[in-house]
């Protein structure tokens, strides 16, 4: 019975949100009431991961762990957060501004450091993985669009070769939507085995 | 009222249905029906896995994506969740648990849940520790600086990736290859996964990202799934053809 009531309220509120999705106008706003309630309850959950999180680099910080001056730098920087977030408020100009300053650059540092990075694995693929249909068929069409991306073809306005490259350029929403078709099918499984409490929490 | 939907509408409707209707008659049919295809990227990369995390003893690290509620409510953010589930049910005694990271906070509840309920499923509760799934990032850049800080380490034999995330995550990926730490990569997003392909790990793709699990745990409603997967795609399948033929045919407009 412990187990039987949160899984019959699981699997009776999934049936009315998923019915309400597809009866829009009968539903009468349950939708806009249960996203409030995900919203309230996705807002609490944060806010546990993020005391447990500081929690657990405290037990570091307390227990000298390796790496626990990481932990350190951590709970000083969001305990600083918070405390200006709370003294100032979280829309003040001063705020953003400064916390904007740390995490600006290093985001903008970090999507440098993911161009390089994906330049260089797409030139290891053929390394790590051979000469191959796949990888040859991978840098010839990487090549082709990124051809295709400079627009200097298109500016040429030659009939046939326009028409060749809208044929080119919608190959690979065939091979996405197939992609997607897949992943359509395996998370239509996923989703009932959610909704009818096949999917345990670990204790089964 | 179903005329009221869209022609979209009625066929992700009768899709569902579809879905629905073969999942049951599989669970019902199970002992005689056990799934036969299983594609061979899924089985290697379930095989790598049990080696590392049940053979060597060490710690697999499990990245469970960063987007189940933070931008929109997908539910392929949770896909991680049954592989974290299957793989921990085999490493709970390890001298190194699994230890996975979230970068949503629900994610991370959920997760902690899955960690508690599988020791409290051994009845071994005084060995869960909350350490073992962490929040690391609430933004896609955070979780993945995090989670690829969180990779070098010599206790760690192998990283998985399961998940929705975006390509950024090839930073990880990258960083497990120069630590010649093993990489599997089940990633929901199609550029996620076009990043798992070009990141040297084993990638999988389309709907074998929610196949790994369901080999791995072998459990009925798993391998059911598994099953109906394969009639649905046939239904599918023979749908577009039928589609293509009656458009071809001026039937359809």
């Amino acid at each position: 019975m412990k187990r039987a009531l949160p899984l019959i309220a699981g699997i009776l509120s999934g049936l009315v949100v998923l019915a309400a999705m597809f009866f829009v106008p009968q539903s009468g706003g349950i939708l806009a009431m249960v996203l409030n309630w995900v919203i309230i309850v996705a807002g609490v959950a944060l806010l546990v991961a993020i005391a447990s999180l500081v929690l657990t680099h405290l037990r570091f910080i307390a227990r000298g762990k390796k790496g626990f001056l990481l932990s350190l730098v951590l709970v000083i920087s969001f305990l600083a957060t918070l405390m200006f977030g709370l003294i100032r408020g979280v829309d003040d100009p001063v705020f953003l501004k400064w916390v904007g300053a740390v995490i600006r650059p290093i985001e903008t540092a970090l999507l440098g450091l993911v161009a390089l990075i994906m330049m260089s694995a797409a030139m290891k693929i053929f390394r790590e993985r051979g000469w191959s249909a796949l990888t040859v068929s991978f840098g010839v069409s990487a090549v082709i669009f990124l051809i295709l991306g400079l627009g200097f073809l298109q500016n040429l306005n030659i009939p046939v070769l326009t028409e060749v490259i809208r044929l080119v350029e919608t190959l690979p929403m065939i091979g996405a939507r197939g992609l997607l078709i897949g992943i359509g099918i395996g998370l239509l499984m996923m989703a009932f085995r959610v909704l009818f409490g096949m999917e345990g929490s670990g204790n089964d | 009222m179903l005329s009221a939907l869209t022609i979209n509408d009625q066929l992700a409707l009768a899709l569902g249905i579809l879905g629905l209707l073969f999942l049951l008659i599989n669970l019902l049919l199970l002992k005689k029906n056990q799934p036969k295809h299983i594609p061979e990227s899924t089985k290697q990369a379930v095989e790598h896995l049990l080696h590392v995390s049940s053979e060597e003893g060490k710690r697999l690290v499990v990245g469970l994506g960063h987007a189940l509620t933070n931008a929109s409510f997908d539910l392929a953010g949770a896909s991680g969740l049954s592989l974290q589930r299957a793989l921990l049910k085999r490493s709970l005694f390890n001298d190194h648990p699994l230890q996975s990271y979230s970068g949503d906070g629900v994610l991370a509840c959920l997760s902690r849940m899955v960690v508690h309920g599988a020791y409290r499923g051994a009845l071994a509760s005084e060995l869960f520790s909350g350490s073992l799934s962490q929040l690391s990032g609430t933004s896609p850049l955070a979780y993945t600086a995090s989670l690829t800080n969180h990779i070098p380490d010599a206790a760690n034999a192998g990283l998985l990736l399961a998940g929705q995330m975006s390509p950024v995550v090839l930073l990880a990926l990258d960083q497990a290859d120069r630590c010649s730490i093993p990489s599997i990569s089940a990633i929901t997003s199609l550029s996620g996964q076009a990043a798992g392909f070009i990141g040297n790990s084993v990638n999988l793709m389309g709907e074998d990202v929610f196949n790994a699990a369901g080999r791995l745990d072998q459990h009925k409603s798993s391998l059911a799934s598994l099953s109906a997967q394969d009639w649905l795609r046939v239904a599918i399948s023979i749908g577009l053809l039928l589609g293509a033929i009656l458009k071809m045919g001026g039937v359809l407009p």
